[in-house]
């Protein structure tokens, strides 16, 4: 009969720890990553009798977590999706809403400057006027620096970003090194540590939501943590580190190392998921091309812009001058070259792309490869026949290649510095060239109906041009050009197949000038093209102006098919696209992450009805187990008064 | 049976509430700002558009501005030249009253006076500038006065060019914006052809008038031929008979029953190695003409220049010249005319009406085109504003609707958090 004190007795503990671990469960329930624990109850070896074996009790034989490896992975793995979408459509976010606001965004501008041409066109003398054009392009150069320091301010924000999560993920990969530790040697006693498991998950997660990380589990309870292309962070109770360098071409343009005892590797490309994956994926997506387009839009627009303005006169009747500051091409080159490499923008600027490019050399072949879709191209550096040696044209780029030493790496980029280096080099406003070189004037003894119209320059070299005719030779049907009393050609010219059509004469040191021919000349009539200067100085030609505000709707970019609003258009799009389904997908995914953590939750969570209830069922129990003692000394005292 | 983890109940009811408050609050964005898009991704393929939209329209707007001051330019141009039209009318009355014989001299003079007046009104008006300064009938040189002269001198220049600026009214349309002076005043012909320009045709005019120029009869004619062709052949000029000689030896004509010598016209080559050219020739045939009227022989005044010869006779009126061509044909060719001064000038003036006439219906004609064009452009803009408005604007009947029932269910979600909230089993125990 001793032995119902001690199945008491064991009641009493037994459902006191069963208490104490509903309270563990009441007091964590707000706890993250903490698994609810129930203790396992076993009832004691019987003790064998005569009548049989009789039961003595009960014991608490472990205390488990509840824990479902499948649902803690399946959480991982959307927790760490939706830390991706959430960062990238943070970032994505706020270029998106700059780009098309009207006072901060291009497009704006753009409208602005171009009205101011026409204003000038309306009235080409007007200083006041001229003024006005040149403050629209230097609104035009703050909006595009203000862009470009946006961008600045966010190329900052994800190298921060990067640096700050960096730090994290090697902090946390030490502590689950050291939890590692501290596991396997609690695990030695025979029961497993839950609380250090759930720490150790709980770190894990936090990990996963820095960057997509893998795991395997060791025997000895160690859990092993792999990132990027199988690199371990953490091995058994040892953890690596990640670090950030500078890229060699670029120093703004951070990477992702693994950090080796020999060499750092690496693993940026591999960096998937999580807030790393999110500011990796916005920077490659959304920061860069934006920064690019905006530099390929303001150096097709100097480009085009200036090698127009060129073909014009200004108020003093010079040539004009570059009115936006020449763009020139950025190239870095590896710290180990031996040679120099020299790029300019082709003649052909709507060639241009927003693409970054590597160029290698071996001496005798070369290879470019353009970054956007790694595109790789080998051919020999060409020879001096038929062209100047070692030039190459690549997407609207002059690639002089002939000081090149084997062996060479550079990367060249066209766009990157664009919008920072755009600004307007016009400070005078009788320095804008809206007039054009040449005018014309139909002598006055012509007796047929001929006439000369839509008189243009391009290629003018800013040289004064000699008084040229232009004679009708009636048996010969054409124009005799004289320049400067030297017969220099003709021109063919039937009225009825001809008139209307537009014509081109190429005026040696000149430059070429267009004209639209009409109607039936008599023979000997002739025009004459003069200098705009001298006496035949015209301020009020307006022509220039013209062709300079037709820039603005011109298809001067993407290989002839966009005009610069088109292209910033596609910009605005792209960023509103990505943004878009950024969000969407960020919806979904916290979708995914908020039934994980449901399910999740249905096995480890803590309800604290439950425990309410654990707490008054076991309660009962310990009272009742209390009985059993209570009893036990009742029969004791009972025997003792026997004998009393 | 499903567990659901006390923390997951209240977070669950807390994200609810911040989703519900983040609609109210685009919504409310929405609203305030009244537009559909805020930010490209909430429709990126429409604010693309918008860019669009927005780029045609503030296109538009300087095209109206452009469309305004074409108008300006083409209505100063207008009124100006009507009153060119006015002065030229008023000098054409003035010639035809003033050519009348009843006028006295005297009368004439005072007559051409008001006409120089007239013609420094024209003078001045063809100077005009327009708003800005700028000289209307200069072509591109818009700083430079255009026409000069005065009547003092009846020569007259212009110094512009011929010009004329385009404005772009309208997408892919081009318009001037007003006529050089050239096509206006200056490059008119006459009726044989010979340029003309308005002023010095009034100035001629009225200095014929002043000087009280009788009509005469004209002649001109070209030596084409020399020494070889032009020998022994004869011209007779108002009964006096010249001929061409290389040798000394002349005919003779019968004039009035009476025997006369030829008059020698000296071609011969003797004085030097080579012939005389027709330049020469027509010298010496000036100089024996000249020689008869100074021994008053005829009245026939001659001048020449080259190889031609300008004959005036000294009789007024038709007949007062009497020519016939005793050469080989081709070998001197002739025009003859009769000039009257009233006939001669009316003429060149019409010619000036008719071509102010024909720039003022052009400058009609683009006004007219401007005010389409201006009417076009404005049925753009408001079928662009409609595009824009539908693309970028909210319905508010939809957003308000939308945000009341944003707004309750936001309500909703907060009472049921408040509600679970104090579901606890442990307020029972």
């Amino acid at each position: 009969m001793a032995d119902l004190l001690l199945t008491g007795l064991s009641g009493l503990t037994a459902f006191k720890n069963v208490l104490t671990t509903t309270g563990h469960n009441i007091s964590n329930a707000t706890t993250e990553g903490y698994s609810r624990q129930t203790v396992s109850l076993e009832t004691q070896t019987p003790q064998f009798s005569g009548s049989g074996y009789i039961g003595s009790g009960v014991f608490a034989s472990s205390v488990t977590r509840q824990y479902d490896n499948f649902l803690s992975t399946e959480f991982r793995n959307s927790s760490s999706a939706a830390a991706e979408l959430d960062t990238y459509y943070e970032f994505a976010s706020q270029i998106d809403s700059v780009l098309a606001n009207s006072t901060v965004g291009l497009s704006g501008a753009l409208q602005e400057f171009f009205n101011s041409i026409q204003d000038v066109a309306a009235d080409p003398t007007s200083i006041p006027a001229r003024q006005v054009m040149l403050s629209e392009g230097e609104a035009l150069e703050n909006r595009f620096s203000t862009m470009d320091n946006l961008f600045d301010d966010i190329t900052l924000r994800v190298n921060n970003s990067l640096a700050d999560t960096v730090t994290d993920i090697n902090l946390l990969s030490e502590n689950i090194a050291s939890l590692n530790q501290k596991i396997v040697d609690a695990s030695g006693k025979g029961q497993t540590p839950n609380d250090l498991l759930d720490q150790r998950d709980n770190l894990i997660d936090q990990l996963a939501s820095k960057v997509n990380v893998s795991t395997s589990v060791q025997t000895d309870g160690a859990v092993n943590v792999f990132v990027g292309s199988g690199q371990s962070l953490v091995l058994g109770s040892s953890s690596n580190q990640l670090g950030l360098e500078s890229e060699g071409f670029d120093a703004s343009a951070l990477t992702i190392v693994f950090k080796e005892q020999t060499a750092n590797v690496d693993i940026t490309r591999f960096m998937t998921g999580g807030e790393m994956g999110g500011i990796i994926r916005f920077r490659d997506e959304v920061l860069n091309p934006s920064i690019n387009t905006l530099g390929q839009i303001a150096v097709s627009l100097s480009q085009t812009f200036n090698e127009q303005h060129a073909n014009g006169v200004d108020l003093s009747g010079d040539q004009g001058q570059s009115f936006f500051s020449e763009p020139s091409v950025l190239i870095a080159a590896d710290t180990s070259n031996l040679g120099s490499l020299t790029v300019n923008y082709a003649a052909d600027i709507s060639q241009l792309t927003t693409s970054d490019y590597v160029l290698t050399t071996d001496g005798t072949n070369y290879t470019i490869t353009r970054l956007t879709d790694n595109t790789q191209t080998t051919a020999a550096i060409p020879g001096a026949i038929p062209g100047p040696a070692g030039i190459i044209t690549v997407d609207g780029l002059e690639i002089d290649l002939s000081a090149t030493a084997a062996g060479d790496e550079y990367r060249i980029r066209p766009t990157r510095d664009g919008a920072s280096s755009f600004s307007l080099q016009t400070s005078d406003p009788r320095d804008i060239a809206i007039g054009m070189p040449v005018v014309s004037l139909s002598t006055a003894s012509n007796t047929g109906t001929a006439s000369l119209t839509e008189l243009s320059v391009s290629a003018y070299t800013g040289t004064s041009l000699a008084d040229t005719s232009l004679t009708y030779d009636s048996v010969n049907a054409r124009y005799d050009i004289v320049v400067g009393g030297v017969p220099s050609g003709s021109l063919a010219y039937n009225a009825s197949t001809d008139s209307g059509q537009a014509m081109s004469v190429t005026i040696t040191g000149f430059g070429d000038v267009s004209f639209i021919l009409n109607g039936q000349p008599a023979d000997g009539d002739s025009f004459n093209l003069n200098d705009n200067a001298g006496s035949n100085f015209s301020p009020g030609d307006n022509r220039n102006a013209l062709v300079l505000s037709g820039l603005q709707t011109k298809q001067t970019m993407a290989d002839g098919n966009a005009n610069y609003q088109d292209v910033y258009g596609q910009i605005v799009a792209d960023v509103g696209r990505r943004t878009k389904s950024a969000e969407v997908n960020g919806a979904a995914q916290q979708g995914f992450l908020d039934q994980a953590i449901a399910a999740k939750d249905a096995v480890s969570g803590v309800n604290l009805d439950e425990e309410a209830a654990n707490l008054v069922r076991f309660q009962q129990a310990y009272q009742a187990a209390s009985q059993v003692v209570l009893t036990s000394r009742t029969i004791f005292d009972t025997l003792l008064g026997a004998f009393r | 049976m499903n567990r659901i983890s006390t923390s997951l109940v209240y977070q669950q009811g807390i994200n609810s509430i911040l989703q519900q408050q983040t609609q109210v609050n685009h919504t409310q964005q929405q609203i305030s700002l009244n537009k559909r898009i805020i930010n490209p991704s909430d429709d990126p393929a429409g604010s693309v558009q918008l860019l669009d939209l927005s780029q045609a329209l503030s296109r538009l707007e300087q095209f109206q501005a452009n469309n305004d001051y074409a108008v300006n330019r083409l209505s100063t141009s207008e009124t100006t030249l009507q009153s060119v039209t006015t002065n030229l009318q008023r000098v054409r009355e003035l010639a035809v009253q003033g050519f009348n014989d009843v006028n006295t001299p005297t009368d004439k003079i005072s007559i051409a006076e008001e006409m120089y007046q007239r013609l420094d009104e024209i003078l001045a008006l063809a100077n005009t500038k327009d708003a800005n300064g700028d000289y209307l009938y200069a072509g591109f040189k818009t700083q430079t006065k255009p026409f000069t002269g005065t009547s003092d001198s009846g020569i007259y220049t212009y110094e512009g060019d011929q010009s004329q600026r385009f404005l772009e009214i309208g997408e892919g349309r081009t318009l001037a914006d007003g006529n050089s002076g050239a096509e206006v005043f200056f490059d008119l012909q006459d009726k044989n052809g010979n340029p003309e320009d308005i002023f010095s045709t009034i100035y001629a005019l009225a200095n014929d008038l002043s000087t009280n120029r009788a009509p005469v009869e004209e002649m001109a004619f070209t030596i084409n031929g020399v020494l070889s062709d032009l020998d022994t052949e004869t011209l007779t000029i108002n009964g006096l008979t010249y001929e061409f000689d290389n040798d000394g030896s002349v005919g003779t004509t019968i004039v009035d029953g009476v025997t006369v010598p030829n008059i020698i016209v000296d071609i011969s080559d003797a004085a030097g190695p080579t012939p005389l050219t027709s330049d020469e020739i027509a010298s010496n045939l000036a100089a024996a003409i000249s020689n008869q009227q100074s021994l008053g022989n005829t009245d026939v005044t001659v001048s020449v220049t080259g190889n031609e010869l300008q004959l005036l006779a000294g009789a007024e009126g038709e007949g007062g010249l009497n020519f016939a061509d005793g050469t080989t044909a081709g070998d001197i060719s002739v025009t003859e005319q009769i000039s009257i001064p009233l006939y001669d000038h009316l003429d060149q003036i019409d010619t000036a009406l008719s071509r102010i006439l024909d720039v003022r219906s052009q400058i009609g004609a683009r006004l007219n085109v401007l005010d389409s064009q201006d009417e076009t452009n404005q049925d753009f803009v408001l079928s662009l504003e409609q595009t824009k408005s539908q693309i970028a604007d909210i319905d508010l009947a939809e957003a308000i609707s939308r945000f009341n029932f944003q707004i309750v269910s936001l309500q909703a979600a907060q009472q049921a958090y408040v509600k679970v909230q104090n579901l606890s089993l442990f307020n029972l125990l």
